[in-house]
Order: structure tokens, then sequence, then C-alpha cells
């Protein structure tokens, strides 16, 4: 295990040197359409959002964290399911239109970590998932100008606690590439 | 391979393939599954427990689907609607969290509900079947949440047992504290209507004296409740016991039917009552969800303005009868509003005597609940056996009245000590047909084992 985990920091800290350019998205908006308590789909906004991409010849890799919350209530009860994710995107170039233009497509391999808080009578309650994988597949539009970087991707996530199932997501992320 | 077609087949295999891996740990639970409830401890047998709700960790038993906490003792709907007797509705669907030690932690409210009441309905059929008592039940219990399904006013706060549907019914909840479908004195107490219901509501169902439309057994109707507290009856009820004192007191047919539904819908909300309060242990249950009920529906003596245990009298309930009210709703608003009054004592009655026995016999808190159990449903058969046979009466002579259907309960206890025996006498003695004329007599055969009961003094 420690082996892997050196080896995974090797490769981190190595790829923006192999990479033919790096991107960092520390603007990134991400939506989901999501599943309450009474079934009804909504869409959902991601409480914060952080990605990167290392761009290679016809691939692109991805990583990016993801947080977000449930929230459940009625009087004297109230539920609250934090999720962290951490996600690794595996693009492919399908195509460049105007030169500026790059079509997408691939996979995204995650893992997720949920905790939830229920509380009643102010008696307090926490319980965590524990590591949970998730994947994802993705299509991506991005728009690479000079520094300028703007990806908007469409995707449709499973993982064993999302609702429904796939959950579909759009992600809109702004940064600088270099 | 080109870089599109190995992106293509990534793609495919991600949507398609992982999808069965990715099946959520409640999607395979079924059979016997722990989750966590918010329950007295009372009800859950955890004798750690002090304070009325908790969280508590209980097994849910015969689940075939846990997402929709289907199984053998409950269904649940929601967004439901009636068409004449059908219920439609779609089936709610949970969601859980799996802890380390196997147990399902609901993530939201409604999930809280579905389980919390499944074992709140497990509880009270296994209890039903544990009794000699045939009901014909059909499985498993149709519970409706959050969907008012009725044509009623109400929308809020409220639940009922809809015979029609054979249905729990739990409207929105919009106080402050603890939510309806959470109390489980309340779900018993609307269980307990579906008892009476198939028992004694169906057996009196042809017999015309019964016509009159029995409003649905809602758990609370506040507005008329207070009106009936406020209602002061003494004036009207001293004058027809003046009646009665020198002679009978002649009836119209639209009063023995207002009367017999006012008996009937007493008796079914007082055992009702009594139901509730056996399961939870807590002579205030409704309270925790609705706290106004403190001053009308609380099963002790101060809250029902009465210095000693009893029902109301023949004048009480014939001064209730004549009551004139402008049109037949607001009457049977009216009765259905005394019906609580009578219904609060009756359960207090039985309350009281479960008290007396467990004290006297001194018996554990499951034996008592055991035996009280019994003779309550043995009570409800001998109501379905009785109330059939009632004629049209012509005067307040030939009515049945509260207190002889209570005779006839009493009559059928083996009552065990003097003390238990004189507790029932003197609750008999508020009925000016026995007053001092009965007397608690041994009546055991065998040395070795006391029994009583109670007799008119004249038969000795």
């Amino acid at each position: 295990m420690k082996q892997l985990i050196g080896l995974s920091f090797i490769l981190l800290f190595s790829l923006p040197s192999l990479a033919l350019s790096v991107s960092l998205f520390p603007f990134a908006l991400e939506q989901r359409y999501t599943e309450n308590e009474n079934q009804d789909l909504y869409m959902q906004k991601m409480d914060s959002s952080l990605a990167a991409a290392f761009s290679f010849d016809g691939y692109q890799l991805g990583l990016e964290t993801t947080k977000w919350s449930h929230e459940s209530s009625a009087p004297l009860i109230s539920y609250k399911e934090t999720y962290t994710e951490l996600n690794s995107t595996h693009l492919f170039l399908m195509g460049s239109t105007l030169e500026y233009l790059h079509l997408y497509s691939g996979i995204g391999v995650g893992m997720y970590e949920s905790k939830l808080k229920n509380s009643f009578n102010g008696i307090a309650n926490e319980t965590n998932s524990g590591q949970t994988l998730f994947a994802s597949g993705i299509a991506s539009a991005q728009f690479v100008y000079s520094y300028f970087h703007a990806a908007l991707d469409f995707r449709l996530l499973m993982g064993k606690d999302y609702r429904p199932q796939p959950t579909p997501s759009g992600v809109f992320k702004i940064g600088i590439t270099f | 391979m080109s870089m599109r077609t190995l992106a293509g087949i990534l793609l495919l295999f991600s949507l398609l393939g992982c999808g069965k891996s990715f099946k959520n740990d409640a999607d395979s639970a079924s059979g016997t599954v722990k989750v966590q409830i918010i329950a007295p401890g009372s009800v859950s047998e955890d004798p750690e427990s002090t304070n009325p709700y908790t969280f508590q960790i209980v097994e849910l038993l015969d689940v075939y689907d846990l997402v929709s906490a289907s199984g053998q003792y409950a269904q649940f709907y929601t967004r439901a609607s009636r068409s004449d007797t059908r219920l439609n509705g779609t089936q709610p669907h949970g969601q859980y969290m799996k802890n380390k030690d196997g147990v399902f932690i609901p993530k939201n409210f409604l999930t809280q509900q579905i389980a919390t009441l499944y074992y709140h309905s497990q509880n009270m059929m296994r209890l039903e079947t544990s009794l000699d008592l045939e009901t014909k039940r059909t499985r498993p219990l149709k519970i409706v949440l959050d969907t008012p399904v009725l044509n009623t006013n109400q929308s809020e706060n409220n639940a009922f047992y809809d015979g029609e549907l054979d249905a729990i019914i739990f409207l929105k909840y919009s106080e402050g504290n603890l939510p309806l479908s959470l109390n489980g004195g309340v779900f018993a107490h609307e269980y307990f209507h579906s008892i009476f219901e198939k028992v004694v509501l169906k057996a009196v169902k042809t017999n015309q004296i019964f016509s009159m439309p029995i409003t649905i057994n809602k758990l609370i109707n506040n507005k008329t409740l207070e009106r009936a507290k406020s209602t002061d009856l003494s004036a009207s009820a001293d004058k027809i016991g003046k009646k009665l004192a020198v002679g009978s007191l002649s009836l119209d047919t639209e009063n023995v039917k207002w009367y017999y539904t006012l008996l009937v819908k007493g008796f079914n909300e007082g055992l009702a009552d009594y139901w509730g309060w056996q399961y939870v242990q807590d002579s205030a249950f409704i309270a925790h969800s609705l706290p106004q009920t403190i001053t009308t529906r609380k099963l002790d003596l101060k809250t029902q303005n009465i210095d000693t245990l009893q029902l109301l009298s023949e004048a009480e309930m014939l001064s209730i009868v004549y009551q004139v009210s402008d049109s037949e709703e607001e009457k049977l608003d009216l009765i259905n509003a005394f019906s609580y009054l009578l219904g609060s004592r009756v359960a207090l009655f039985f309350k009281s005597y479960s008290e007396k026995v467990q004290q006297e016999r001194k018996l554990s808190d499951i034996e008592i609940k055991k035996l009280m159990n019994q003779a309550v449903i043995n009570f409800v058969k001998s109501l379905a056996k009785t109330l059939p046979q009632v004629t049209m009466a012509s005067n307040q002579s030939e009515l049945i009245s509260t207190y002889s259907l209570m005779y006839d309960f009493i009559s059928s206890q083996e009552i065990k000590t003097k003390n238990e025996c004189e507790f029932l006498r003197a609750f008999l003695e508020n009925d000016a047909k026995w007053s001092s004329k009965i007397e608690c007599v041994s009546s055991s055969q065998d040395a070795t084992a006391s029994s009583f009961k109670i007799t008119s003094k004249a038969a000795q």
C-alpha cells in the first residue's frame, strides 16, 4: 500500500513535466440532476469544486475535488449528509474545430466519503459511509485560447448512494492553462 | 484500435457495466433488517432509555424490500388518491446509510417515518395474532403519508384510520413537536380503530339504528373538542335527571340513533386511547405531538374534571343527544366531540383497572399487557355480539347504557382480590342503577385460591 501511495505521488508530481499543458480551474460550477426524499428530481448545485487538468497528445487527465450536501428536516429532527469526492477523469480527444474548440469523451473514476449527521431532540449521531468508489461517463467541450481554458462537461455518474442511477451532471469550469 | 474506439468502449463500460456494481446496500436488504428508528424505550424494550422518544436500534422483520419498506407488516403510499374504495399512490423510496455494525440509518425524514411505522405496524400485528381474535385482516397494512386522501377540510396535523380504504393515514405535520407519524402511541390508537372497524362496526352495519354517518376516526378534532369541553351540560343533565327520577323519558327515532352513535364512537375512541396508552405506557401520548390535548386527552382524573372514575351518566348522555343544533352536520360534529369526552373516561377506566390488577397481583409489565389486551379484545368481541341485537327504543329505559356495557365487561373478569373487586364496585356504583345496591362477595370454592364477584345486595 505504501509503495502504491509513493508511486502515486511520484506520478502526480512528475505529471506537469510530462504533460504538454497544465490547466488549473479555480472556478468550477457543477449542477446535478438529483433525487430528493420525495422522489422529485431537481437541480442541485455542488457546494465547492476545484479541478486541474493535464493534457497530453490526445489524452487529458483531470483531478477534481467536490463537496456537496443533502439536508432534510422535520420538527425536532434534522438530517445532513455531506459528500466529499475525489475524482480522476480520463478524456480522449474526439476532434477539434476552429483550432480552439476541442471535443473529448471518456470516463471518470473516483472515491467519495459521506458523513451523515442526524439529530433528534438535541441528540446527534454521526455515521460515516467509508470510502466508496464511483464512476462517470463524460462528454466535454473545451475552449482553449492562449492562457484561458474553459470546459463544459456533461456527465453521467454512478455511485451506490447516488440517485437517480445514473445521475446526470453538468460542469462548467474556467481556468488558466500553461 | 483508435483512440476514439477506445474512448467509446470505456464510455459504454462506464454507462452499462458499472451500474450493477453500484447497487445501494439497502437495495438488497430483505428479511430481518436492523434499522435506527425514533421510538420510546418502552416500545423497543430498551432498559436504559428514560427519555420518552430517542433513537433506537430495532429489527424489522419479514421485509420484502427495505427501500420501499414493504414487507409482511406494512406497505406505504405517498401522493395517494382514492377512487371509491381503492387506494392509489406511489411507494416511497427510502434512503439509508449502512453503518459498520450493519445497521441501516435513515438519511431523511421520509425514510425515518417509513422505518419507524413499519416497526410499530409489526408490533401491532404480532400483538394481534398473539390474541384470541379473528379480524380477517389483509396484510400488509396500508399506511399513507403526507397526502390528504379524504374530502376533508383538515389537511394537516391529524391521523386517522379510514375503514373504506382500510388504511392508516397521516396528514402533513406542521406543529413544532414530535411528528404524529413517529408517535408510537398515536399509531397504536389508529391501529385499534382498524380492529374495532373489522369486529364491531362491521357487525352493526346492517342495523338501521347505527345508520348515522359516524365521522371518520380522526385522532383529534380540537375545535369541536374545546366546544364540547366548554359546553355546560349540568343544567340540562339535572333537568333530565329529575325527569328520569319520576319516570322514563320518551325518545324518537333520531334521538335513539344519535345516542348509539355517541355510545359506539365513544367506546371506539376510548378503547383506542387505552390501546395507545398500553403500547407506550404514557398517559399523555398524544400531547407529545399535539400539546394542546394535554387539557383534554390526558388519561388522569384531573384532566377529565372528575374526582372518581366514572363514565358519562345516563342523564349526561341524553342531554348530549338532546342538544339542539341548526344542522345535522353540526349535530354530528357535536356528537363527535362528546364521543372523545366519553372515550377519555372509558380509556381512563381501563388504564386504572390495568394498574390496579398489576399492583394487586404483582404482575410484570409484559404479563399485565398480555392479560389486559386479551380482556379488552374479549370486550370488543362482546360488543360485536351485543350491539347488533339493539332494537329501537321508545324510552330511555330500553337503551343500553354505558355502565351496562361496562357491567358486562366486569362480569367477564376473573376478580382475584378484594381490592380489585372494591375498585370495580366503586366504579359501577356511579350509576344510579347500582348505587348502594351491589357488593363484593367471595366466590371461591377452593380455600387456596381467592376469587370475588360483584352481586346485587338483594341476591344475598
